[in-house]
């Protein structure tokens, strides 16, 4: 199967059960009144959306657009991992980073460790050169991806999430992007990482937490990916699993995406299993 | 009853055998042959009724004839028969019978007998299930050796195995602290009544705290201590919210917020929970900041911020599958 057949294999057991869970969105929402803040969200378990608000209106993704750039990445490593030069635009990035150096080799791996666990946004452009040659490039290759998935409400201008006039997605598209990513082994066993120490290849060490406070808070928390900007506000995918069940959250625009996304989870697997 | 001769008291239980062996042919043997105390028989028996279109065959078998049977059983082998005229000349007897029951009948037999060889006819009418049954029976034996009847043994065996049987299940519903199978009205574990309630009250006096309750919830469901409790008149729900009161003053938040405790949650939650930063929490509030946050948002209450939360726009009809109409659309299936 090429590479991206996996990921279109995702969207389809996803939208399938979409299909099929008409009555399951008829679950009441615990949430819709006034529960939480977040502009918009959508709680999926089993498959199946339980609960949401405006999942397929767009919003800014922030640093959830990595999660697009990581599937690239790992379509791209599953050819072969390399030391990546650490290209001068990716050092000056703004915003979280891991303080990678211009001129410096990484392992793309490691360097994907990074931009996953850490939401490092200087990896993150390192990654989009080494697999593009530029961001631009990469950029476009991640909207012919996301047309390729069906994600309507998804469009990118950058790699990394900066609010930007392009820059958007929907809770529907990111949930269908978060099981993307979870269906990669490579990345799934990444975004469970709590923590995790990089080193260079000329024998730099980093030491990184992840961004994500649900992973080792909330029992079968595996993942996914959190983000930020003052446009976008607090945005998380999870994805919890526990007793065979699976629930994914999105939550986007939240001020407590940390209490919105413990709530939703919880109360998501107190349903019963459809 | 008793018969006057010896010789014919030997006969009627050999008479009853046979008629035993009607229902009981399949049934594994229950003797040894070979050196024994009692008399070992080969016997033959035919059974001709009226109307069928064909003889039934001859059934042979072997009996194991208890040296000190008597012959009370003489006749059908039935509770509801009584052996009536019952004359003896030499080595010959007659009989009559008259049995009731869901299968009356009436009937009359004949018996020759040597020390060694038996033959008998006997003739009998009656009804069975609407339809009229007139059949003679006939049968001779003979002795041939001896041998040792088990059957007493092997049915001492069987119900030795059911009590073991009863007695394993009952262990097991004890073990399992299941109350239905103990407390049903026509439980054969009745006896396990005493023990059970021993038991439920040691859970009863350890599990007022955490770490017992932990271990009484490790081996029992909440549901299933629940009935067991109150099978033996005692509140589980006491128990529980006394563990649930040692746990707060512990401040073991993990059991509090493990979800028996959930009226403590929304108390406790309010003073240790609400308005703090999810991340700047102490990491052994999770446990029971995640359960608050779980119960309080439910419920419309924004639990960080400890006011109602700000009302969402409104939303569209069904939101939910509108967004995931519109992937749908864009998908090749």
């Amino acid at each position: 199967m090429p590479a991206g057949g996996g990921v279109r294999a995702c969207v389809a057991v996803l939208a399938l059960s979409c299909a099929a869970a008409a009555a399951a969105a008829a679950l009441p929402d615990p949430f819709a009144a006034s529960a939480t803040s977040a502009r918009a969200y959508l709680v999926v378990a089993d498959g199946q959306p339980l609960w949401g608000r405006g999942p397929d209106t767009p919003q800014r993704p922030a640093s959830l657009t990595k999660l697009m750039t990581a599937l690239l990445v790992d379509e791209r490593l599953a050819r072969g991992d390399d030391d990546v030069t650490i290209p001068r635009v990716a050092a000056a990035a703004d915003g979280t980073r891991l303080g990678l150096r211009a001129g410096e080799h990484w392992r793309a791996s490691t360097l994907l460790t990074g931009m996953l666990v850490r939401s490092a946004n200087d990896a993150c452009l390192a990654l989009a050169a080494w697999v593009a040659g530029d961001e631009a490039t990469f950029v476009a290759r991640m909207n012919a991806r996301a047309e390729a998935l069906g994600l309507a409400a998804t469009h990118f201008d950058n790699a990394c999430g900066f609010d930007a006039p392009g820059q958007r997605s929907s809770a529907a598209d990111l949930a269908v992007l978060g099981t993307a990513v979870m269906a990669s082994p490579r990345l799934a066993a990444i975004v469970r990482l709590e923590r995790a120490t990089l080193v260079s290849a000329g024998g730099r060490r980093v030491a990184i937490t992840t961004t994500n406070a649900l992973l080792g808070r909330v029992p079968g928390v595996v993942g996914v990916k959190t983000g930020y900007t003052h446009g976008a506000g607090s945005c998380l995918v999870a994805v919890a699993e526990r007793d065979g069940r699976r629930v994914t959250v999105v939550v986007l625009g939240g001020s407590d995406r940390w209490w919105d996304a413990v709530a939703m989870i919880e109360q998501a697997f107190a349903t019963p299993r459809r | 009853m008793s018969l006057p001769s010896t010789r014919l008291s030997s006969l009627a239980v050999l008479l009853g055998f046979a008629f035993a062996s009607i229902a009981s042919a399949q049934a594994p043997q229950m003797f040894k042959p070979g050196p024994g105390p009692d008399e070992l028989w080969d016997v033959t028996m035919k059974m001709e009724m009226a109307g069928m279109p064909m003889a039934m065959p001859a059934q042979q078998m072997q009996i194991c004839k208890r040296k000190d049977a008597g012959g009370e059983k003489f006749a059908p082998q039935k509770n509801d028969c009584q052996t009536t005229n019952v004359k003896t000349s030499g080595n010959k007897t007659t009989f009559d019978f008259v049995c009731s029951g869901k299968e009356p009948m009436t009937g009359s037999g004949t018996f020759v007998a040597t020390g060694d060889t038996y033959q008998g006819t006997m003739h009998m009418k009656g009804g069975r299930k609407g339809e009229e049954i007139d059949m003679t029976q006939t049968m001779s034996g003979r002795k041939v050796g001896t041998c040792t009847d088990t059957s007493q043994q092997t049915v001492a065996a069987i119900k030795a195995q059911a009590d073991d049987m009863t007695a394993k299940s009952c262990q097991q519903m004890l073990d399992g602290l299941y109350a239905d199978g103990i407390f049903d009205a026509k439980s054969a574990c009745a006896a396990q009544r005493k023990p059970f309630c021993d038991k439920v009250a040691g859970i009863a006096s350890t599990a007022g705290t955490p770490s017992g309750y932990r271990a009484a919830q490790s081996k029992y469901s909440a549901p299933v201590m629940d009935k067991a409790f109150s099978a033996c008149g005692r509140s589980f729900a006491d128990t529980q919210r006394a563990a649930c009161a040692s746990g707060v003053s512990s401040r073991d938040w993990s059991f509090v917020g493990s979800g028996a405790c959930d009226d403590d949650v929304r108390t406790v939650g309010d003073a240790q929970c609400r308005g703090r930063s999810y991340t700047g929490m102490d990491r052994s509030l999770v446990p029971l900041c995640n359960r608050y946050a779980s119960l309080m948002r439910g419920s419309g209450m924004n639990a960080a911020q400890g006011t109602p939360a700000p009302a969402a726009a409104p939303a569209p009809a069904n939101p939910v599958e509108q967004g995931l109409n519109q992937v749908r659309k864009l998908l090749p299936f």
